[in-house]
């Protein structure tokens, strides 16, 4: 039917030689063949629990499940995703409301919905509907990252064969529930997926992060109550409301239940994209024959990123803390959207801190003062560094730096920049150390005066 | 509206009528016809090969907003291209993931293929422009680079220059991304509109009872 | 802002001191008023929130908001608050932001003309980090970017608090200024450098809290504290502005507007702001600083002031034909008022007499400028002067032609009567003139000189019924008589001239 389609599947996202050892569902029908399709992906049982839930079940039980579930948000800030649900207003309230999907997959070494939006779109669209109907919502908004122009096109087929087939739309498979869901491509920046700034792209304007308050459910998409998911959290949906919250949390921890995607990059022998239960341990994650497979080229651990770049560095000897939220968050760190970065010893901890701050410092939306200048100011002092013109208070200067960039701003991709920093300099200090020390002009901290600096004043004369 | 930009002379749509047709249809899907337009950029530059001063007028006057605005949209996303593209636009990865994996080695060999040195700024010369990016959310299958909308990824240099001597000689170079051949347009804007009767709510029918 | 909402009050706590604060005010207007020194940036009470700068951090101590650092733009009061507007995470914050935005800020006071006025420098200063620990080179941008006939923007010392966007986007409706790219490339401009338009762009030089947006009419004319400021009233139309006028060794350097929720808020138009220099002594108008009469070598000759009223009165008092004593809508009510009393003693029914009502300009935009070029002619009609319109005039001036009396009077009439009647008035009998400038009426028989309205007192009343009180901000040259003086001086001449008439008609 499509020859091209996993013809040279090198991958590893689970297929049928590759099972691993323990429960799964969000992966089951990705490994199957033209899973992205409508007609098999209903043969394989898509849109079955939407059928019997429109039939069956009132929005308030759907809620309730997911509720019950203690499904956490797999976006990266984990909030308990029914509990956001109920946010929104009592059925009373007039005012339209909608969903906004949150497909803007962009923190680094995250790739997790990429797979889930092309190989199984009816599960997301399923669960997307699952949610409107929960929430009775009008209309799903689903804003998709620009740079997965093929995933875009693949979830945009789905949807349109999701139209025909009168599963969205009006009157849905007869139920009497309408639900519009469109797709908007970004073009483009890391910021939009931050809540508020993706709906400001959806509607079409920059990406600016609101400040909050007003939260979405109070004032979202087009100033009306809005819940924004991300996909992996909908893509959850129809199996909890199909096998209920017990079913779901017999899997993971009691405070971080289910299976979660877990991206793992860098230096490891086989990265991929893996459905695990949350709770598993670093070690194997990054070790395990059926994950990561251990180190590339077998050479020592220096460092891992558990969730994202924003997660920050830890160290080898954390390697036994479980993927958790909680159990992350008390290392420094958090689980974020459990992408794992591996840093084998012939990496350099600084270039790697560079790199992400020089991210960040591309990304920041520029509207607040720290983040804008901040997040440039550390990415010159940390190339300075990698390039030998290390200072000797640069250590102390960069650690202020974050302080002042952390609570202070209108989103939070300020502290995702600072925490990194931070925490590479609280874990790797002596590298730092060294770097300063070899810098061939290395010099005792005589700042330079604020006032009175002659840079670009001859420019600045009329 | 008075702006003055809005008299620079659009002398024609710079979009084929059908696809004017296919927006307006789209416009109906939203309580506001702005919020097509990031979209709507991306169909013109596909269609006129980059943003150009008149296509953002016309963009602008499309969803009823100053050009000013839609500048400054165009300008936030690193995606729109003001200038003139390339035939064959190369973006590497120099994110984390894709650094830990080897990206030098292949902007090394697009170098050697194409002459041109990846940074963040694009460079071009002769059909191919150059430029590094952040993350494109193929970390675990770094390093990779993104031709013309289309991943190339799990690379390797050979695999890297085997890419690129297939498109400088009109091939189509091997993809390891599942590919669907069906349902590949040129964007995704360009697949057929929506069944209308099916619309769920058409803000147009809802905006124009309210004027009534 | 409705007036007619009661406001509640709620108990608050601002540092550690109870207060009764409006519930629902927005925090950072009632800590001000408290006396409170918020430094801000982005922040403005006429522009919708944006709470970008991040410099009006306060503390909040966790009681019904949550705790922490709070920007207070964004914060409205609540009951049992508590903020501390000095605290040292909230001067660590407030010295972060200045270093921040310091950090690529081109240190260029010297020759800034912001400088004086500048948010960024007050708050640099009160803060008082005397060291940068920046090693990094400045960022540069473009600077001196011609944005059309009055804005220069300074992209370097932009630092991004959007003021002029939101004024544009919200206040003018018509959205000209974005930010361009982003993080730290971020850039303030217009589409493809268009230059700016519309009547009301001189607001966003007010607004910009730096010296990035700067009015090409003021760059490098003064420092600011060099300025004599008057508050007074704009003249430009109806509408009567508030407006603060600068002054600089007897010339108007700047006019700003000044708050005033019932007409104007913040802002006022360009054309009031810039059009100022008619009121500047000898650069526009050739103006008429002494009294004139003409000689009989058939040139005007100065004279004393009060033998010119003397002489006028006799004019007016023994001329045969049809009188037109035409005020201009710029007098005051104080100048209506004596102008009336003075015209009075003449014929009634030889007379027309009042003020002159311009026609609708079609300049009204609906924010601020309104379709009356003048500033008191609802004044001047409430007080019951007649108001002579451009038909009315053109009609008496045609059935009289070449034996009306013409006294045409008061600052203003020069720009506002049309040149149909100023060519219809040459052709009066005679005609006398007290004006600013002798531009339009070189043929004027007597001359008086008037004073502008930037050297007078009195009231006006706007288009809104509302009484409005000017102040001089210039001096007038000791020559010139104010125009109330004169007008009596004209009663009594004409009142004493009435008595010998009648003396020698009984006789």
């Amino acid at each position: 039917m499509s020859p091209a389609k996993k013809a040279s599947n090198n991958y590893s996202w689970p297929t049928r030689d590759k099972q691993p050892g323990h429960e799964t569902y969000l992966f089951n029908r990705v490994a199957e063949k033209d899973s992205h399709l409508l007609d098999a992906a209903r043969k394989l049982g898509a849109y079955r629990v939407l059928e019997e839930s429109l039939e069956k079940r009132k929005p308030e039980e759907v809620t309730g499940l997911v509720k019950d579930s203690g499904l956490r948000g797999r976006g990266g800030a984990g909030f308990p995703c029914g509990f956001k649900w109920t946010f929104m207003p009592k059925p009373e309230d007039p005012r339209p409301r909608y969903l906004a999907v949150n497909a803007d997959e962009s923190e680094p070494g995250t790739c997790k919905d990429r797979v889930l939006i092309r190989e199984d779109p009816h599960l997301l669209i399923e669960g997307i509907l699952l949610a409107c109907y929960a929430m009775q919502c009008r209309g799903a908004y689903i804003f998709i990252r620009g740079e997965y122009k093929n995933e875009a096109m693949v979830l945009q087929k789905a949807l349109q064969d999701a139209y025909e087939a009168g599963l969205i739309g009006k009157d849905i498979l007869g139920s009497g529930f309408d639900c519009d869901v469109q797709l908007t491509r970004g073009a483009g920046a890391y910021i939009c997926g931050e809540e508020t700034a993706l709906m400001e792209a959806i509607e079409g304007k920059r990406g600016h992060p609101r400040p909050k308050p007003p939260f979405p459910a109070g004032f979202g998409l087009w100033g009306q109550p809005t819940t924004v998911n991300n996909i992996e959290t909908l893509c959850n949906v129809p199996f909890i409301v199909d096998k209920g919250p017990d079913w779901f949390k017999s899997m993971g921890t009691e405070k971080s239940a289910g299976n979660v995607l877990a991206g793992i990059s860098g230096h490891v022998k086989t990265p991929g994209v893996f459905e695990v239960p949350l709770g598993i341990t670093m070690r194997e994650l990054i070790y395990g024959e059926a994950y990561g497979g251990g180190i590339l080229d077998d050479k020592e651990l220096l460092a891992y990123l558990p969730g994202g770049s924003s997660s920050g560095f830890l160290p080898a000897d954390t390697l036994d803390t479980p993927l958790t939220h909680d159990d992350l968050k008390d290392q420094g760190s958090m689980l974020g959207t459990a992408s794992v970065i591996v840093l084998n010893e012939t990496a350099d901890i600084i270039q790697a801190t560079r790199i992400i701050t020089e991210f960040y410092m591309d990304e920041s939306c520029g509207q607040c003062s720290q983040c804008r200048e901040g997040t440039s100011w550390l990415s010159e002092i940390l190339l300075r560094l990698e390039q030998g013109r290390g200072r000797a208070d640069d250590i102390d200067t960069m650690l202020d730096l974050c302080v002042q960039m952390k609570g202070k701003t209108i989103c939070v991709l300020s502290d995702a920049a600072a925490w990194p920093i931070e925490l590479a300099i609280k874990h790797f200090r002596p590298a730092f150390e060294k770097a300063i020390a070899s810098s061939a002009t290395a010099v005792s901290s005589t700042a330079s005066p604020a006032v009175g600096s002659t840079e670009g004043s001859e420019e600045a004369v009329r | 509206m008075s702006d003055k930009s809005m008299n620079t002379p659009v002398s024609k749509d710079p979009l084929p009528r059908e696809r004017v047709e296919w927006w307006e249809e789209r416009c109906t899907h939203y309580p506001e016809r702005r919020a097509v337009l990031l979209p709507l950029l991306h169909d013109l530059q596909e269609h006129v090969g980059q943003l150009t001063k008149e296509a953002m007028v016309w963009a602008a006057r499309f969803v009823g907003i100053t050009p000013v605005e839609v500048y400054g949209v165009a300008t936030f996303y690193w995606m729109y291209d003001l200038e003139e593209r390339a035939k064959f636009r190369v973006a590497v990865c120099h994110n984390i993931s894709c650094a830990l994996r080897g990206k030098d080695r292949i902007l090394e060999v697009i170098e050697e293929e194409t002459g041109l040195k990846g940074g963040h700024h694009i460079q071009s010369k002769g059909d191919w422009s150059v430029r590094t990016v952040e993350c494109m959310g193929a970390c675990s299958t770094a390093p990779m680079m993104e031709i013309n909308g289309r991943y190339y990824e799990d690379l390797s240099p050979e695999k890297a220059r085997q890419v690129l001597q297939d498109l400088a000689a009109g091939k189509e170079p091997d993809s390891t991304t599942p590919w669907d051949t069906e349902i590949r347009p040129t964007t995704p804007e360009t697949l057929p509109a929506l069944p209308g009767d099916r619309l769920a709510w058409s803000y147009k029918e809802e905006q124009e009872a309210e004027r009534s | 802002m409705s007036e007619a909402k009661e406001i509640q009050m709620t108990k608050i706590l601002v540092d550690g001191v109870e207060r009764q604060a409006p519930l629902g005010a927005r925090l950072i207007d009632y800590l001000q008023e408290i006396g409170k020194v918020i430094p801000h940036f982005c922040y403005h009470p006429g522009l919708p929130v944006d709470a970008s700068c991040r410099q009006c951090q306060v503390e909040s101590q966790g009681k019904s908001s949550k705790p922490g650092l709070i920007a207070s733009c964004r914060e409205m009061i609540v009951e049992g608050m508590d903020i501390l507007t000095q605290s040292e995470p909230v001067d660590v914050a407030r010295a972060g932001v200045i270093e921040f935005l310091l950090k690529n800020h081109p240190l260029d006071c010297p020759i800034c003309d912001k400088a004086g006025e500048c948010s960024l420098q007050d708050n640099a200063y009160e803060t008082g980090q005397d060291q940068s620990r920046s090693h990094e080179e400045r960022h540069h941008f473009p600077k001196r970017k011609d944005l059309g006939e009055k804005i220069l923007l300074d992209n370097e010392r932009c630092i991004l608090c959007r003021r002029c966007v939101r004024f544009f986007d919200h206040v003018t409706g018509e959205s000209q200024l974005k930010v361009f790219d982003r993080g730290d490339r971020s850039i303030l401009g217009t589409f493809f450098d268009e230059p700016l338009h519309g009547n009301y762009q001189g607001n966003i030089v007010d607004l910009c809290p730096v010296g990035a947006l700067t009015l090409k009419q003021f760059r490098f004319k003064s420092r600011p504290w060099f300025l004599h400021p008057t508050n007074t009233i704009c003249g430009s139309c109806s509408k009567g502005c508030n407006t603060i006028v600068e002054v600089r060794d007897d010339k108007i350097l700047r006019i700003r507007p000044r708050y005033n929720e019932a007409v104007n808020g913040y802002w006022m138009c360009d054309e009031g702001r810039l059009d100022f220099d008619t009121f500047n002594r000898g650069i526009e108008e050739r103006r008429i600083e002494e009294a004139m009469v003409l000689g009989e070598d058939g040139n005007l000759q100065r004279s004393k002031t009060s033998d010119a009223v003397d002489a006028l009165a006799s004019a007016l008092r023994s001329a045969k034909g049809r009188h037109i004593l035409l005020l201009s809508p710029w007098a005051t009510l104080e100048e209506g008022e004596a102008f009336h009393r003075a015209v009075s003693s003449l014929d009634q029914n030889q007379m027309l007499a009042g003020f002159y009502q311009p026609r609708p300009s079609g300049k009204g935009d609906g924010l601020l400028r309104t379709d009356e070029d003048a500033p008191n002619c609802r004044g001047l009609r409430e007080m019951g002067l007649t108001a002579i319109d451009e038909a009315s005039l053109s009609k008496v001036l045609d059935e009289n032609l070449g034996s009306a009396s013409v006294f045409l009077t008061g600052f203003g009439l020069n720009r506002l009567l049309p040149d149909a009647i100023k060519l219809r008035i040459k052709g009066a009998g005679q005609v006398f003139f007290h004006g600013f400038g002798l531009t339009s009426f070189p043929f004027a028989r007597i001359a008086l000189p008037a004073l502008s309205p930037m050297e007078k007192t009195g009231y006006w009343v706007n288009e809104d019924g509302r009484k409005q009180y000017i102040r001089p901000a210039l001096r007038a040259p000791k020559t010139i008589m104010e125009d109330v003086e004169l007008y009596s001086l004209l009663h009594r001449s004409l009142s004493h001239q009435k008595d010998l008439a009648g003396e020698g008609a009984e006789r």
